[in-house]
């Protein structure tokens, strides 16, 4: 398997997924024309990566917007990792959050209920 | 245009306190840039990050609702020009709330299904439209096409007061829509 990096745009966040480092982040805007066309290969490899991981790995999402099409992608990966958790794998979620939009605060915690996995919705001070 | 009617319009803007408007077609390109534009505005206006955010947020969601009825219409290339030149959106402030409205065109045979959708989602409180938000995230689909029925739902989670929305039928074959969403 490669690494899996995607620049961010202005509709669209950095897609860093890093192998050695065993760390997986996707940070910025979400707002694509079509959701589906831009989650579906970030979905494809996580899908093969969990298949094969045999040693701990971070997520970490910093989302400074998403839109509902985007929504329903993220949706989609958090099932695609409750269902890794089960699995046995070990993993954590990290999602960061502007401390001071409890907008997107909320967005975290709707992801996060009714997920087993280890799941840390973190604030951070943004400039 | 002239412009004596063009001050006409513009006074009309500025009664209703219209912070921000564009009329023409909606690219994902305008989207962005529109949306940059609005962003910058808001914020140098209002501190509220979180207020900010839900203006930014149901402006996305009903211009690219907008741009995903244009696309759907794909197929046939009059109508697609028609519709695609028909938006438009505004964002403006009132005394203790902001307003983003959108308009534009749609098929007569379109009408029924979005007023339904609509009218039903209008009945609902936020907490069976949380409910219908998360069982409609949950629908695995094998493409885009649904996204507009969740856009609605969030928009009216996120609306401070009950959404407006009105049909003026044109001709026999388009009605105007527009959609009104108070934060």
């Amino acid at each position: 398997m490669k690494n899996l990096y995607i620049e961010s745009t202005k509709s669209t966040p950095k897609v860093e997924f890093l192998l050695e480092k065993n760390i997986f982040k996707i940070e910025g805007q979400s707002y694509p024309e079509n959701s589906f066309k831009f989650y579906q290969p970030i979905i494809e490899w996580l899908e093969t990566y969990l298949d094969i991981a045999n040693k701990k790995s971070t997520f970490e999402f910093n989302f400074l917007y998403l839109n509902t099409s985007s929504s329903k992608c993220i949706m989609n990966i958090i099932d695609i990792l409750e269902d890794a958790h089960h699995a046995g794998k070990d993993f954590v979620l990290n999602w960061y959050y502007d401390e001071e939009n409890e907008s997107l605060e909320e967005v975290a915690e709707e992801f996060k209920e009714d997920i087993e996995f280890n799941f840390n919705i973190i604030p951070v001070k943004i400039d | 245009m002239n412009e004596g009617r063009l001050y006409e319009l513009k006074r009309v803007q500025d009664e209703f306190g219209v912070l921000m408007s564009f009329s023409g077609p909606f690219s994902q390109g305008i989207i962005e840039e529109f949306g940059d534009a609005t962003k910058a505005y808001i914020n140098f206006e209002d501190g509220n990050k979180s207020v900010n955010y839900n203006i930014f947020s149901i402006y996305i969601e009903q211009t690219q609702n907008i741009r995903k009825y244009i696309e759907s219409k794909l197929s046939k290339p009059d109508i697609y020009n028609e519709i695609n030149r028909s938006g438009i959106v505004t964002i403006s402030k009132k005394i203790d709330c902001f307003s983003i409205c959108s308009g534009n065109l749609v098929e007569n045979s379109d009408v029924e299904d979005l007023f339904n959708n609509l009218d039903r989602i209008k009945g609902l409180d936020k907490i069976q439209l949380k409910e219908l938000y998360k069982a409609q995230r949950k629908k695995l689909l094998s493409s885009d096409a649904e996204g507009a029925g969740l856009g609605l739902i969030e928009m009216a989670r996120k609306a401070s007061r009950e959404i407006k929305f009105s049909f003026r039928e044109q001709n026999e074959k388009y009605t105007f829509f527009c959609l009104e969403i108070l934060v």
